[in-house]
């Protein structure tokens, strides 16, 4: 059974359609990566497993429980954590402060020893964890934006464009963390720009055009696929 | 001379001061100017008013009850008119036409019950004055003082020292952040919204008290001065929104004194325009950090 389903999830802004009968899946311990275009509906689809946004149409289900347009509180209850595009951290609060932040709805019993995970994680933001959010570098915001997430102990991680904005090298950590974060146990739904790199770090893949699946299959696949490589792959390899 | 200017100013800049610190944390969680704060002011002190006659003269009683009142009233004030436009992303706009709006629900409903002349408030708690060098110091003032600072510390207690508090301020700085930390907005706006109605609960029936009088149009005076409190403040810093009521209490009783009792809220205002020329967000307000 897989952990997300999506069934036939339509959703709109006004009377815009931006997403269209969207069918996804996700399994316990993948990497499942959502690529497609500006204005694809990426972010959409996963405010809409969120709850930030409400579907028309369709079922969200999360471990077999239906969980369509259920307030983010009880997908974050449940476990589902998103990291959204932008980053969001709290720029007023320090990186220590944004991290407890993280583990609002959990005992505050187990914050240490998440944020002892996190920092191991991340040992950059152990070296700043008094400085002020807001005056990170974009790079470490990014970080900080996903560790905070995990201080919520996510069973389904959404990182919405982990990359963006970041030089390649902090990109290539960046995978390497998301590789670190699966083998914690963690599974992950992950929207990117960078098509090649997000392929090469995932299991399966989507591709989502003007707010419907056209092509949906293993990653390798996608990767080697001309149709994907000739529309999402910009520039010579 | 002066130094009885700077307690009456202290006195009355206090009460400013608290219903500065409501209006600047709905500002600071909402964005959202609060123009009916300065009528939950006006109806607390006629709640208190009212149920003082009502319970046959219990003061304790009577604020007690206008606290949860108008706490109740100023829940509602979120949870009728904002909320729902909030839920349906209403133009920021809108949300402050409806506090003007409620505003003028809420005076002219307390007009239609106790008619518009002013009503004698009762001080059931004169215990007399004393002197400090020439200056007259009343036990009303004193009281008002202890009182407004003690609710200030309380205040900033929850603010800064509890995970409520905690959720307050993420929710000022990022809205959807706080609300992807598992935070519920809503009770968070709700809270804030009813902390200001009992902040202005307590200071009209204060005012009330030390004035012996109430009326309609109190709420619609200080308003004014809490507003430019707030902004001279920093609009959104709590502690801004304390300096700033003390600053415009003490300018006006001091302009009153030694310039004219009809120039005090414009020399008021005439200052707090002054320091936004000088500092735009105000003596404590920092410019936004960015928010990528
Ligand atoms: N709040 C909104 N109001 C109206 N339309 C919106 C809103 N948010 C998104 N849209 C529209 O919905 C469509 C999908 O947007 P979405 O943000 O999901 O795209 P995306 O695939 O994440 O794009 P990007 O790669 O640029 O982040 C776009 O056409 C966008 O203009
Ligand atoms: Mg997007």
């Amino acid at each position: 059974m897989a952990l997300l389903r999506l069934e036939q999830v339509t959703a709109s802004y006004g009377n815009i359609q931006v997403l269209k009968e969207i069918n996804l899946e996700v399994n316990e311990g993948e990497i499942v990566t959502l690529i497609g275009a500006n204005g694809a509906g990426k972010s959409t689809t996963m405010r809409t497993i969120m709850g930030l946004k409400h579907c028309d149409s369709g079922k969200v289900w999360f471990g077999g429980e239906d969980i369509t347009n259920c307030d983010t509180r009880i997908m974050v209850q449940k476990g589902i954590i998103l990291v959204p595009e932008g980053r969001q951290v709290f720029p007023k609060f320090s990186v220590k402060d944004n991290l407890v932040m993280g583990a609002y709805l959990r005992p505050d019993e187990e914050i240490q020893d998440s944020m002892q995970i996190v920092y191991e994680l991340f040992p950059r933001l152990k070296d700043r964890k008094d400085q002020l959010a807001g005056t990170l570098s974009g790079g470490e915001q990014q970080m900080l934006a996903v560790g905070r997430a995990m201080m919520g102990k996510p069973k389904l991680l959404l990182l919405d464009e982990p990359s963006l904005g970041l030089a390649p090298l902090i990109i290539n950590e960046i995978f390497e963390m998301i590789q670190h974060i699966r083998t914690m146990g963690t599974t992950i739904l992950l929207v990117e720009q960078n098509a090649r790199v997000a392929l090469k770090n995932s299991n399966r893949a989507y591709v989502l055009e003007t707010g419907r699946i056209v092509l949906n299959d293993a990653a390798e696949v996608l990767l080697n696929s001309e149709k994907v490589q000739e529309a999402y792959f910009g520039g010579l390899n | 001379m002066l130094l009885q200017q700077i307690i009456n100013g202290l006195t009355i800049g206090s009460t400013y001061a608290l219903v500065s610190i409501g209006f600047t944390m709905v500002f600071g969680v909402l964005e959202l100017t609060n123009f009916a704060n300065s009528s939950l002011y006006m109806l607390g002190a006629y709640f208190t008013l009212m149920l003082y006659n009502a319970t046959g003269h219990h003061f304790f009683v009577a604020l007690l009850m206008s606290i949860i009142l108008t706490g109740i009233a100023g829940y509602c004030l979120d949870r009728f008119a904002l909320r729902r436009l909030r839920r349906k992303n209403a133009p920021k706009l809108a949300g402050l036409i409806t506090t003007l709006g409620m505003s003028m629900i809420f005076d002219n409903g307390i007009m239609l019950i106790f008619g518009s002349e002013s009503k004698s408030f009762p001080n059931q708690i004169d215990l007399g004055r004393f002197y400090i060098g020439n200056a007259i110091v009343s036990w009303t003032q004193v009281i008002i003082m202890v009182v407004a600072f003690s609710l200030m510390a309380i205040l900033s207690i929850i603010v800064y020292g509890t995970k409520l508090g905690k959720a307050m301020r993420s929710t000022s700085q990022n809205v959807e952040a706080a609300r992807l930390m598992g935070i519920n907005i809503n009770s968070v706006i709700a809270f804030t919204f009813i902390i200001s109605g009992i902040l202005a609960c307590i200071s009209g029936t204060m005012v009330g008290m030390y004035y012996q009088t109430v009326d309609v149009n109190m709420g619609t005076m200080i308003g004014m001065k809490t507003f430019a409190a707030a902004i001279l403040g920093g609009v959104g810093v709590l502690p801004g929104a304390v300096i700033g009521g003390l600053i415009i209490g003490i300018i006006e009783t001091i302009a009153a004194g030694y310039i004219s009792t009809g120039y005090r809220d414009a020399i008021a205002f005439t200052i707090l325009i002054i320091v936004l020329l000088f500092k735009p967000t105000g003596l404590f307000g920092q410019k936004q950090i960015n928010k990528v």
